[in-house]
């Protein structure tokens, strides 16, 4: 399970040395969540960050018309957390609920930040993986922009394998942000036909 | 320069030794109207403070559609960030509507830079959060108001923008295309 923890860390950061995935160790504690928990509240001021080791989440949010979005399916080996709210000190505006049963490792934010600030080494680290989540947004963002409907559901497909029968339709829907009767629609054209 | 300096020490003062190997790096230089800084394809090597006029950026991606990410007035940061970090050609352009003053670095140089003084890297990194915060509520503009709205809010944020860029664009920011543009400002002038 640490491998994992490792591996991710490394992937983004390889300079990063031992004693300091130590001291990043330090500060993380793996938890093991069910199926349907929320990772914090909703409408509250957050506190942690989270990695997912195993599993699927969704981070989601409900829109001014009452409908649910789901902004992101995250899978194994991704930094997850309302970073916005993070950052702000504000109340969290998307909520992460696990769509399977999760191991997560969470860790204090404000303890990541102090480690930082003090550590030229994560200042680095940190650095290069807000660059990377900058990348993905955007990319996420274009892909809204540009992508119908049928190319997002493939790409998901490809991001998350088997993502159709770990999650529900209209959980992937809302993802997209077609309608279920869309997603449906999509899924029969691209049905291998008899 | 001025409006480059309140801004770095409104986000997180740095020293005086780090501000004179900042300025090693930094040259101002002002540019015409309609001047393309960074093209579709080439690999991006620079990264802009605006201090004054209006650029944007836009692309051509997938299948010829045009999207336009970005419009940027005064004391704003633009550069083709995706191209900056991955090292890959960039899939905008990004030019210059108006007459426009820039503080210029090359990123790569900046970047050695952060990563071996932690108050710069400090500043940076707060940089890097502020343009996730800008992503998230684009992201969330996208999913929470429909086209109509997202072109009244457009016009709200940039009155002027009407004057300063084409339709076809606006459209394209916007993510509809030009005819159903056409159709909401018909229904909207109509009421």
């Amino acid at each position: 399970m640490m491998d994992k923890f490792k591996q991710f860390i490394l992937g983004v950061s390889p300079q990063l040395s031992l004693t300091s995935l130590e001291l990043l160790r330090k500060i993380t504690v793996l938890k093991e969540y069910k199926v349907k928990d929320n990772l914090y509240e909703f409408g509250k001021i957050p506190t942690k960050f989270y990695i997912l080791i195993s599993g699927i989440t969704k981070s989601y949010t409900i829109l001014d018309n009452g409908n649910e979005y789901v902004n992101r399916l995250h899978n194994k080996g991704e930094v997850m957390g309302p970073l916005t709210a993070l950052i702000e000190n504000s109340e969290a505006n998307f909520g992460i609920e696990c769509i399977t049963d999760c191991d997560i490792l969470e860790c204090i934010y404000q303890d990541f930040i102090h480690l930082s600030e003090s550590d030229l080494n994560f200042g680095i680290f940190h650095r290069k993986y807000l660059e990377l989540l900058y990348v993905s947004y955007t990319q996420r963002i274009k892909e809204f922009l540009s992508l119908s409907g049928v190319e997002r559901y493939l790409k998901l497909r490809k991001r998350i394998p088997g993502i159709d029968t770990l999650v529900s339709q209209k959980l992937i829907a809302s993802h997209l942000a077609i309608t279920p009767i869309q997603l449906s629609r999509i899924r029969n054209k691209l049905k291998p036909k008899v | 320069m001025k409006g480059f300096i309140e801004r770095i020490n409104n986000t997180h003062p740095i020293s005086k030794n780090s501000w004179n190997e900042l300025q090693k790096l930094v040259e101002i230089k002002t540019y015409p109207p309609k001047y393309k800084l960074e093209e579709p394809g080439k690999v991006s090597e620079k990264a802009y403070y605006l201090l004054k006029g209006v650029m944007r950026t836009y692309s051509t991606i997938i299948k010829g559609k045009k999207v336009n990410n970005g419009l940027y007035t005064d004391n704003r940061y633009v550069a083709e960030f995706t191209s900056l970090i991955l090292k890959k050609p960039s899939v905008s352009t990004l030019e210059t509507l108006t007459t426009c003053t820039l503080v210029e670095a090359n990123y790569n140089d900046f970047v050695k830079l952060t990563d071996t003084h932690s108050d710069l890297n400090i500043w940076h990194r707060k940089n890097l959060e502020t343009f996730y915060i800008t992503l998230q509520k684009q992201d969330l503009s996208l999913a929470n108001f429909n086209a109509t709205e997202r072109y009244l809010n457009l016009i709200k944020e940039e009155p002027k923008i009407e004057t300063l860029i084409t339709q076809k664009n606006i459209a394209g920011h916007l993510g509809i295309s030009q005819v159903q543009l056409s159709r909401i400002k018909k229904k909207l002038y109509r009421s």
